[in-house]
């Protein structure tokens, strides 16, 4: 095999993790949706003050609902700033080398990432 | 205004209402007793004195009773659980994408195959062997072989934020079906008063509540085992239905309603309600500290290891922080990693280093 192809080889593998980070950045990306869409403080709280704990497990709850959140919120960012930056490895191979291009492209025909 | 608030609404009011007749009766029992034979009257004079006594009288005793209105009006206000539950089941849309690998959601016993985008990220090393740049070494051996049980861990979060709201969902359905049931009991052992009327009544009834946030206890024994499983497991025990766990304190199981007078049951009953209110504080209370001890853990806070599961606290919170120094929890950043990675050094790569040794690097073979 030459350099373009051998190269095209790793670069596939490089195409093939950077949409595996984009998947995975748009998992947390979905589930951070669902997740700070829920807001049940006013089902919790309907109710006065001298019933149970009052606004106490609402808040609690919230509390919990944000960290984790933030938890979601800084993975797929991770996950997809990463992707972008294994795009822009290959991106580098490819832009100034039109066989490595060539190459890469039928890879990904041949072997799809799906 | 639902069913329920209703309900308890025309109970109430017609429990105060037979209150207010029977203790009117007791009174002039007491005063106009058959054999107080002193009076001389006729059975007409004594009627017709019992009348205007009871017409003289019937706000005074009638207002030894006001305070049911606001008692039940309260009790008509609790939370609905028809309105918490969708709030729970919103989560579920969040437990597919970080199905890291099969997962059960305890707090229904559903099953969750693995989900499709995490398919490669356990073959990332293999796919990024030839890269040796700093940043690509990083990523390969550290964030993405562990992000597979990072999102696991969130799917246990999830599940405990949805097993907090499933078992408020549970606590104030069964709490309002005490309510019910306390008007009834109440109701029953006033007839069992006027049916008798020379012996107490006594009614008792179970707290269904009780068995509500079957949530409980069973705070795990984990010992050594790490920060985020000792979490997972003391999460799993908000399931609503899953295994049989203990309660988070010895409740009182059973209310009793007696008394030798209306005015005796009406007591006893005012006292249940006490109860019954108490019962919901608890049960409350241990459903916020799971949901503290959660929020703890993402925060990197844990019990020290070898803590008895019987002693397990969150951090003690004031509005808006922590106290400070009145916590033996152990805080320790590589627990905030087990639901939050360090972001990789590979995602801050420019297009001006993205091949240097740093980051990704570039292969000898690859160099022209």
């Amino acid at each position: 095999m030459g350099y373009a192809e051998d190269l095209a080889i790793e670069l596939h593998e490089v195409w093939f993790v950077a949409n595996s980070c984009s998947d995975l950045a748009d998992a947390h990306d979905t589930a951070k949706t669902a997740v700070s869409g829920c807001s049940p403080s006013s089902a919790l709280n309907d109710r006065p003050d001298t019933i149970g704990l009052g606004t106490a497990v609402a808040d609690a709850w919230t509390a919990a609902r944000d960290e984790l959140v933030t938890a979601l919120s800084q993975n797929a960012r991770s996950c997809d700033d990463t992707a972008a930056a294994l795009k822009l490895c290959i991106e580098h191979f490819t832009s100034s080398d039109a066989a490595v291009k060539r190459e890469l492209d039928e890879k990904k025909e041949a072997i799809p990432y799906e | 205004m639902s069913d329920y608030a209703g309900d308890v609404k025309s109970k109430a009011e017609a429990l105060k209402q037979k209150f207010i007749e029977l203790e009117l009766q007791w009174q002039m029992d007491q005063i106009y007793a058959d054999n107080k034979d002193d009076l001389q009257w006729t059975h007409e004079e004594r009627l017709a004195a019992m009348k205007s006594w009871e017409t003289e009288n019937y706000d005074e005793v009638a207002s030894w009773f006001a305070d049911l209105d606001d008692i039940f009006k309260e009790l008509a206000q609790m939370p609905d659980p028809t309105t918490i539950t969708p709030k729970a089941d919103e989560l579920k849309a969040a437990m597919t994408p970080l199905a890291g690998r099969p997962c059960d959601d305890l707090s229904e016993g559903e099953s969750y195959d693995q989900d499709q985008a995490y398919r490669y990220v356990g073959d990332t090393a293999i796919y990024l062997d030839e890269w040796k740049g700093d940043a690509a070494i990083a990523f390969k051996t550290q964030f993405a072989p562990a992000f597979q049980d990072v999102a696991v861990h969130e799917f246990r979060a999830v599940q405990s934020l949805k097993g907090a709201l499933m078992a408020e969902a549970e606590l104030w359905k069964k709490g309002r079906e005490d309510v019910l049931t306390l008007l009834k009991e109440t109701d029953a052992a006033l007839d069992d008063y006027e049916g008798g009327r020379d012996g107490a009544a006594d009614a008792a009834f179970a707290l269904a509540v009780i068995g509500a946030i079957v949530a409980v206890a069973a705070v795990p024994a984990t010992g050594g085992t790490s920060a985020a499983l000792y979490w997972t497991m003391a999460g799993s025990a908000l399931a609503v239905t899953g295994a049989a766990v203990s309660y988070p304190d010895e409740p009182k199981k059973e209310l009793a309603i007696k008394g030798d007078s209306p005015h005796d049951i009406c007591q006893s009953m005012r006292e249940a309600v006490v109860d019954m209110k108490l019962q919901w504080i608890d049960d409350e209370a241990f459903i916020r500290d799971q949901l503290y001890i959660l929020t703890d853990t993402m925060q990197g806070y844990t019990q020290p290891a070898g803590t008895d599961p019987d002693d397990v606290e969150p951090r003690p919170r004031y509005k808006g922080g922590y106290y400070p120094g009145t916590s033996n929890h152990v805080y320790n950043e590589k627990t905030i990693w087990e639901f939050r990675l360090p972001r990789p050094a590979l995602a801050d790569s420019t297009p001006g280093n993205i091949v240097d040794d740093d980051h990704m690097g570039r292969h000898d073979d690859f160099d022209d």
